[in-house]
């Protein structure tokens, strides 16, 4: 496997990959997107492909433009320059009724001491599918049902919000956005504020529902654990994207390139994680065969 | 008790306007208040000094635009502007929004203040709406509301009720998380403008009875309430609706009958509505309620929380 990289910032395309080529299985195409704030570029230059069936991890620091690459596809935003497509659609007409994109934003968005049950939040999920003066209807009540059931929250249906869990929370969001039945989910940050056990049962529902919904998933996380532990692909972003592929790719070299003096800060907290890129990254000979995998850097912890 | 009723009979508008408006009121509240629009309501309520004084001075001008109709669309055209200028100004941050609130507060107060006073100097033509003074805006006259004002508050009502109960899945998900709504196709900014166009009419309706001071608290207080009293949307409405109307109605009474028919009726009704705010605040503060997560267990999440406790302190 060839390794990044990247003295000029682009779409790493390791050998024999098709990643970065627009095929007819892309569900999600950027091609070229630009984006500033009042004259400060927030990114540049994005391309990017999203297979069918895959799960794209998104990683990058703070303020590497994650959030901004996020809403443009929402179409929250509006590219200055370039296209972006989801299935062929615009991403305002991609995420209208939730049919084809769902979206699972961060928790704290939400204002969890809102008065309201766990089945009212979920069925707003379907109010893009209905006409205005429409109110819901039992057979939406059933979707309600089907789609908790999904994320295991069926119990929790009647209660209010504000007594849930984080990690209960994140299943509401997602049951929210499945609701629709959707071809697509975006997430964003889904692992924050759950503790590292939380997020492997949490991780391992997404997978769950991945195959049971056919989804095609694209997450952003400044958690590197998580996304390698449950992504096919990954792209690093800071303000323009340094690598796009197999999450076994990843250096330190390259995680110091996107995050930059971020890097040691990121590694501390996971420890593991930081004695196998250091390992790559201060010796030399048979410790650092990256083919190997007891020694990848990143390789994704062992599931249960 | 023959005075009693007698009073109910001679002031039934009082009590039709007052129930109209505290339906309305109380319905609108829980959007104010979940949506932390309190201070906007309280900018508005001001506004309306201005827009009555705008109002009264543009019917000594163009006699066209003078009865209590036309004030009524005038001021509620001049409350709707300076809430949306409001919008306006923040929406590019570089006012922020309790800044605008007050700046455009004060502003609206001073110049209905001004206009007033100017129109004082001029004479009352026969046949012309005669010039309030300052303490019936700021304070309302509860008692002498008219048969037009009557009919006023019940379309108010009527409209108010109706726009609810047909976008009600629209206001709720833009009150809840207005950029999710606004992705699943939600016209968001229709429905804040719908929003802030229903409290102004409400406003409208309500500064003549009650005065400009006092309209904000009908458009908080039932709402902060009932937030107190349940934890699911449907309960917070319809808790809200009977602290306003119960609240309301016997306030109005109080007002109407002696000893406090002599006094100004706006106090009251804002005084009853604090009273049961405090004392619903009273109860919840001694009984606190018991937090469903720790009695309620079943969900895979807790089952897995409970796991994971006990396997920290196996560690330990």
């Amino acid at each position: 496997m060839t390794f990044l990289p990247l003295s000029a910032p682009h779409t790493h395309v390791d050998a024999g990959s098709d990643l970065g080529k627009h095929q007819g299985i892309d569900v999600v195409c950027l091609h070229n997107v630009s984006y500033a704030y009042e004259h400060k570029p927030a990114l540049t230059n994005i391309t990017l492909h999203v297979k069918q069936g895959s799960t794209l991890g998104i990683i990058g620091p703070n303020g590497g433009g994650k959030s901004t690459l996020l809403k443009l596809m929402l179409g929250v935003l509006q590219p200055d320059e370039g296209t972006i497509t989801i299935m062929d659609r615009k991403p305002v007409d991609a995420c209208r009724d939730g049919s084809i994109v769902g979206y699972v934003p961060q928790r704290h968005v939400l204002d969890w001491t809102f008065p309201i049950t766990v089945r009212q939040v979920v069925q707003l999920g379907l109010i893009g599918k209905k006409p205005v003066f429409n109110w819901f209807t039992r057979r939406d009540h059933e979707a309600v049902t089907v789609a908790l059931r999904a994320v295991d929250m069926l119990a929790q249906a009647d209660r209010p919000i504000g007594g849930l869990s984080g990690g209960q929370q994140q299943r509401v969001f997602i049951a929210r956005a499945l609701i629709a039945r959707p071809k697509i989910l975006f997430l964003d940050e889904p692992t924050t504020g759950i503790d590292q056990a939380g997020q492997e049962i949490f991780l391992q529902l997404l997978d769950e529902l991945k195959k049971q919904f056919g989804l095609t998933l694209v997450m952003v996380s400044h958690d590197l654990r998580s996304v390698v532990a449950s992504c096919d692909r990954v792209a690093c972003l800071n303000r323009t994207l340094h690598y796009h592929d197999r999450p076994q790719g990843l250096s330190k070299d390259v995680l110091f390139k996107v995050f930059q003096c971020d890097m040691d800060a990121v590694l501390d907290t996971h420890s593991d994680l930081h004695d196998a890129t250091c390992c790559s990254h201060e010796h030399s000979g048979p410790c650092c065969d990256h083919d190997h995998p007891h020694h990848n850097p990143l390789a994704p912890p062992k599931k249960s | 008790m023959h005075d009693f009723l007698n009073n109910i009979v001679s002031f039934h508008k009082s009590l039709i306007v007052g129930f109209a408006l505290a339906a309305t009121c109380s319905l609108l509240s829980v959007f104010v208040v979940l949506r932390r629009m309190a201070m906007i309501s309280e900018a508005v309520a001001h506004a309306g000094i201005g827009g009555i004084a705008v109002a009264l001075l543009a019917g000594y001008f163009f006699p066209a635009t003078d009865g209590p109709v036309m004030q009524q669309i005038i001021t509620g055209i001049f409350c709707l502007g300076t809430a949306l200028a409001i919008g306006y100004v923040t929406r590019t941050r570089r006012v922020t929004e309790d800044s605008a609130i007050g700046i455009f507060l004060v502003a609206s107060m001073a110049l209905g203040i001004l206009l007033l006073s100017v129109r004082s100097k001029f004479p009352v033509l026969s046949g012309q709406t005669r010039p309030a003074s300052i303490e019936s805006v700021l304070f309302g006259d509860l008692i002498s509301v008219t048969t037009t004002d009557m009919w006023i508050a019940i379309v108010a009502t009527v409209v108010v009720f109706g726009l609810v109960i047909a976008l009600y899945n629209e206001f709720l998900y833009t009150t809840l998380d207005e950029q999710m709504a606004r992705i699943n196709g939600v016209n968001t900014r229709l429905i804040n403008t719908l929003q802030l166009a229903m409290i102004s009419l409400v406003i409208v309706v309500g500064v003549r009875m009650v005065g400009a001071l006092m309209i904000t608290a009908m458009t908080i207080l039932p709402g902060a309430t009932a937030c107190m009293i349940s934890r699911r949307f449907n309960g917070v409405l319809v808790g809200s609706l009977l602290v306003g109307i119960l609240g309301i109605g016997g306030a109005l009474l109080l007002a109407i009958n002696p000893p406090l028919s002599s006094y100004t009726s706006g106090p009251v009704l804002v005084l009853t509505l604090f009273l049961i705010f405090v004392v619903v605040w009273g109860i919840r503060h001694i009984f606190k309620p018991k937090i469903e997560y720790e009695t309620v267990v079943g969900g895979h999440a807790d089952e897995h929380d409970h796991e994971h406790e006990n396997e920290h302190s196996q560690l330990h």
